[in-house]
């Protein structure tokens, strides 16, 4: 099956208002509705038959949602920004290299010239199970994630245990952002409210957002570090188009150290450790690659195998920390 | 070295672009799914999602009823079942009881629109019983009461056992100072070519069908759809239009190309019908899977004294190439050294998965890697340099392999030489710091397979030229480019022999009504055989104008010598033409005492000259029209002994890669740097393409060595796309330098030999070899994924502290 389905309505608002009318309306009439910025992401599943939908709504039309800006010690990116707009904008590279370097490790040009920052902090969960092809996920049984009774990861799962599905979330950019503490504005029918990224997260792989239906991610908010003593390193076979097997966010403080991580769970995992609970740094990066090893319940679901990923959580924290270290001795 | 300018040709030995190249980058070129053909149905395909089950009933009413609907097939609508080869037809171009594998069509809709085609394929309801499916092969080897084919007689899983023995194994491993041995495993994988499988189907208002479909084999093609139609030859016609790709992955007869042409004949219209990249996957067709143990004896002064091995690979549902495939896992080690002690056993299964077929350096890959890293491991032991070892081994020109392959030209020696000294490989071979290592490899592949697949005695290739009254030249032959370049080497051959301008010469190939026989596209015989077909009608067509040049300037016509009889001839590897047999051999000398060129034909010892029109129109007198014909047939050659004619080949190309590369030991990711490649190719007709040839293999070998593999779960593709399927991009190519290796091959056209496939095997060992120059680990599992480069030195490191463990015992006592 590679072509879209036929029967779904297509409107694309040009205001927030427009957009909230809009949903409202569908939220009455039961009518089932997607949003789709870059649709890089949203395409596939519904040319898979993951997605069924009655209406698509186009975010492309809200140009308030664009532009990446600096306001005093923030810098505020709108959602709808392209990755490649982030890669390439002068405020990033000067205030937050970091983050232009995890969107830049976003699959390949031509989709990074679609698909939108705002697209990627809620990029839905994988699976080799269910992004398939109608054939392949008929020929296992339906999963958690497809509607279904069972998990072809964890074979024991069953409906009832805390986490059902074990999908894991994929985004380059959402541990970036994390570590810089970035808040992002929601925008929905009880109006904008500002949340932190950390709290937009829940460890389910069949949807681990915390937003409510209807609402879209307007903006990210982030305070401008004093110095941004950040790394991110990406682990896939190839050094373009693949999702993260691993992704490893680090960043330096002079209170210590913290750590995100994307690519295992279905959640992000975020990790802290502070100078003065260590005797020495090389302590604490000991001790936070261990938490950090911790986090990861992977499962095989991915080119690498489950303990190889595991064992780079390390590693790559650990290259990070020397990066951070060379890079401000120079 | 380069010795094209010395030859003095016009048109062959100089870096020339593709005759298509022009129209493919200006998006001009039509492939077979760009084709509009009037009104055409759409087909679609219902594929099964299981790999092993009986299908109770299919109920096609639904989507019969379905409006826009104008037919439906299943697997009752054939009679035939077919295959590429005449010994294993075991295919159906629909499921009829059983399905044997994920993806396999059970039924097929030919509507108005493809939408409406795609909702009738929704429509069919398909009762399945789920059966006991074998995905693995050693299992698959195992007594079964499930066999995948009792319909061919067959009570288990076995498609084909291959056992040869040559020489005496034991006293071979006798004579050796070192024996190694190993088991190494290869994951399936994927041609990955660029344009996925399609086809249209024409037809007439006599019932005649025009079939556009994007394959290699257009000749085995006809055939096959003959057999399955059951309509004769003639009332079908294939043609290929510009191809996207085929690495063997195109090289079959497919199910999808009978249920267009069953459509179009029972329905009366046009059809349409291409595939999904998933489609592709589910076809497959790729690179078997495979298990294999060898054994090498290596003697210092002898190299290597006996080669044994024992072979499983995994098949999938049907047959395809399979039998060869089996046979070439085993032969194609009778190159690039001598082997005098030698046996394989190969045994080729019937899983429940797609089936594995032909594909880029076919069933030599996966043994060439085995040796040549097992070769490395005798080197290493014997504290011998393995480059300067090869050196040492490769065959002599003009041997007979073990198994009586009869090697002619070979030109390895020199380029091997030369990218030692390119790559400094003797200060750096075991010299460079940890994580940086280099490493050689070689390999030998046919020139095409001397025998054809259906046996008969017809030439091989046979090219027919003609000459427009205003001197235009048109060659003709049914050679497949699948986007090689073999049009504008047949061009290529053509204007040599003539004098003319590639510019002044078209080319017509693959349309089975128009061009003359060509068995198709594969195992690296298009440029021996089409080659010299092509330069043989050239040939007999200077002898037209130089006779007609001879009547206007009132000269004898120059006598031609003959060979004694055509079997003597073909042993000595001779050149000369026998006209009056109408038979010209391989590459023949034509010098005839005239020079062709500017537009002139020049008497050399009379220095008198016409033109090429008035020779033209001198020779029309003749005959009305300019027609020629060249054929090429392979020698007679080979040994007596059952299995003999696989593998054997008029020549054979030989390779050595040289590859340097960075490991990380604490990732395990393996950077390919450098690749320095020196392919003996006979005389290069166009180096531009062979240079092409070298970096796509390149790439390719890159795919297998380190990221590519199907992966199932019982029996289920789990990675049926580009995205999860993973073929290199392109940052990860390494530098590559080509290093000219040449020789005269006696029987090639102007010496030329095979470029397309050998290049492949040898470039995934050497990539192996230099990773054990770099951090001393032995890799043995293709692909070679950082987690087994981990896994491998973990091993390596236990096993050290293990020594000195008992070693601080044993000085403890």
């Amino acid at each position: 099956m590679s072509s879209l389905p036929e029967n779904f309505d297509y409107v694309r608002p040009a205001t927030l208002d427009q957009l909230s009318a809009l949903v409202t309306e569908y939220q009455q009439k039961d009518r089932s509705f997607a949003f789709s910025a870059g649709g890089t992401d949203l395409i596939p599943k519904l040319k898979t038959r993951l997605l069924n939908l009655d209406s698509l709504i186009s975010l492309n039309g809200l140009t308030e949602l664009t532009g990446i800006e600096k306001h005093a010690h923030h810098i505020t990116i709108g959602a709808l920004s392209t990755l490649s707009e982030v890669a390439d904008s002068d405020l990033i590279s000067q205030y937050l290299p970091t983050l232009g370097d995890a969107a830049r490790k976003v699959a390949s040009p031509q989709i990074r010239n679609r698909a939108t920052i705002g697209g990627n902090i809620m990029v839905d969960n994988r699976c080799s199970y269910i992004n398939q092809s109608p054939i392949n996920r008929e020929s296992h049984s339906p999963c958690f994630k497809a509607g279904g009774d069972v998990c072809h990861l964890v074979k024991s799962a069953k409906r009832g245990d805390e986490i059902l599905c074990q999908a894991r979330f994929v985004s380059d950019t959402a541990p970036v952002l994390l570590l810089l503490d970035a808040k992002i504005t929601i925008t929905g029918a009880a109006g904008p409210r500002k949340i932190k990224l950390a709290e937009l997260y829940l460890n389910d792989g069949i949807d681990n957002k915390n937003i409510n239906s209807g609402e879209v991610i307007t903006a990210i908010d982030i305070e401008i570090p004093d110095k941004c003593r950040m790394d991110y390193q990406k682990l896939a076979i190839r050094n373009a188009l693949d999702f993260p097997s691993l992704g490893v966010a680090v960043r330096l403080s002079d209170n210590g150290v913290s750590v995100a991580l994307t690519g295992l769970n279905p959640r992000p995992g975020v990790f802290q450790a502070d100078t003065a609970d260590y005797d020495s740094f090389d302590n604490m990066i000991a001790a936070i690659c261990a938490e950090a090893m911790g986090f990861a319940v992977t499962y095989q679901q991915d080119f690498f195998p489950r303990g190889y990923r595991k064992d780079m959580i390390a590693v790559f924290i650990r290259r990070g920390v020397d990066r951070i270290m060379k890079e401000s001795k120079t | 070295m380069d010795k094209a300018a010395d030859n003095g040709y016009k048109i062959i030995g100089k870096p020339t672009p593709l005759i298509d190249s022009r129209a493919k980058v200006m998006g001009q070129a039509l492939y077979t799914d760009d084709i509009r053909l009037h009104n055409p149905l759409t087909i679609k395909i219902l594929r099964s999602p299981h790999p092993s089950a009986n299908i109770l009933s299919v109920d096609i009413t639904a989507a019969l009823a379905l409006p826009g609907v104008r037919g439906v097939l299943t697997g009752a609508d054939f009679k035939n079942t077919f295959g590429v080869l005449t010994i294993s037809k075991d295919e159906p171009a629909l499921a009829r009881t059983v399905v044997r594998y994920e993806g396999e069509p059970v039924a097929a809709v030919a509507a108005e629109t493809a939408e409406i085609a795609d909702k009738a394929v929704e429509l069919i309801k398909v009762d399945y019983q789920l059966t006991d499916g074998v995905f693995d092969s050693r299992r698959a080897l195992k007594a079964t009461d499930h066999p995948l084919h009792p319909e061919l007689g067959r009570e288990n899983n076995l498609h084909k056992k291959v056992l040869q023995e040559f020489g005496d194994i034991d006293q071979g491993f006798e004579q050796a100072d070192v024996v190694v041995e190993k088991r190494f495993r290869f994951a399936s994988i994927n041609h990955a070519f660029t344009e996925p499988h399609a086809t249209q189907v024409e037809i007439d208002n006599r019932g005649n069908i025009t079939v556009y479909s994007a394959t290699q084999v257009p000749h085995y093609l006809h055939m096959a759809m003959a057999e399955v139609l059951e309509i004769p030859e003639h009332r079908i016609r294939i043609i290929k239009p510009h191809l996207g790709g085929g690495f063997g992955g195109k090289s079959d007869p497919f199910p999808h190309e009978m249920i267009a042409a069953r459509f179009a004949l029972d329905l009366g219209r046009n059809v349409k019908l291409k595939f999904s990249r998933e489609d592709v996957f589910f076809s497959h067709h790729g690179r078997h899977q495979t298990d294999l143990t060898m054994k090498l004896g290596f003697c210092k002064e002898k190299g290597i004294t006996a080669l044994t091995l024992d072979t499983l690979i995994d098949g999938g549902a049907y047959g395809s190439f399979g039998i060869v495939t089996t046979y070439y896992n085993g032969v194609l080690l009778q190159g690039p050294y001598k082997v005098p002690n030698f046996r394989f056993h190969v045994n080729r299964l019937y899983t429940n998965k797609p089936m594995c077929g032909a594909m880029r350096g076919h069933g030599g890959v996966n043994p060439r890697f085995a040796s040549e890293v097992l070769l490395d491991m005798a080197c290493a032991e014997c504290d011998l340099d393995p480059a300067e070892t090869r050196l040492r081994f490769i065959l002599k020109e003009n041997t007979l392999t073990t198994n009586e392959f009869r090697v002619t030209s070979v030109g390895l020696q020199n380029g091997l030489r030369e990218a030692m000294k390119r790559t400094d490989w003797q200060r750096k071979y075991g010299k460079l710091p940890f994580g940086k290592g280099i490493g050689v490899a070689c390999g030998f592949f046919i020139s095409g397979s001397a025998l054809p697949i259906h046996w008969n005695k017809l030439p091989a290739s046979t090219v027919r030229i003609t000459l427009d009254h205003d001197g235009g030249v048109t060659v003709y032959s049914g050679a497949s480019d699948i986007g090689q370049g073999s049009d504008t080497m047949l061009a290529q051959m053509a204007a040599e022999v003539l004098g003319q301008p590639m510019d002044n010469v078209k080319v017509i190939s693959a349309d089975t009504r128009i061009t003359p026989v060509d068995l198709g596209s594969y195992s690296s015989r298009v440029t021996f055989m089409a080659g010299n077909a092509s330069r043989n009608a050239a040939i007999r067509m200077r002898r037209l104008l130089v006779e007609a040049a001879c009547e206007l300037l009132d000269m004898t016509p120059p006598e031609y010598d003959k060979p004694d009889k055509p079997e003597d001839y073909f042993r000595q590897g001779g050149r000369k033409p026998d006209f009056d047999q109408g038979f010209l051999g391989p590459n023949p000398d034509y010098a005839d005492g005239f020079i062709f060129e500017d537009g002139l034909i020049r008497s050399e010892r009379h220095n008198a000259s016409v033109t090429w029109l008035e020779a033209i129109e001198k020779a029309l007198e003749f005959q009305g029209i300019l027609q020629t014909s060249g054929t090429y047939r392979a020698p007679k050659m080979g040994g007596k002994f059952k299995g003999a004619g696989a593998g054997l080949s008029p020549s054979y190309s030989f390779t050595a890669f040289i590859v340097e590369v960075t490991v990380d030991p604490e990732t395990g990711f393996i950077k390919v740097d450098k690749a320095t490649c020196a392919h003996d190719c006979g005389f290069p007709l166009n180096p531009l393409a062979v240079n092409g040839q070298i970096e796509g293999c390149i790439h390719m070998g890159l795919g297998q060595a380190l990221m590519e593999e199907m992966v199932y779960d019982n029996g289920a593709t789990q990675n049926p796309s580009f995205l999860e399927y993973k073929i290199p991009s392109a940052f990860e190519q390494p530098v590559v330098d080509i290093v000219p290796t040449y020789s005269d091959d006696s029987e090639g056209p102007f010496g030329a030999k095979e470029a397309g496939e050998g290049i492949l095997a040898p470039v995934i060992p050497a990539i192996a070899n230099a990773v054990y120059d770099a951090v001393g680990i032995r890799l043995t599992q293709l692909p070679m994924r950082p987690d087994r480069v981990l896994s491998a030195l973990a091993r390596k490191k236990k096993t050290r502290e293990k020594k000195t463990r008992k070693k601080k015992k044993e000085a403890k006592r």
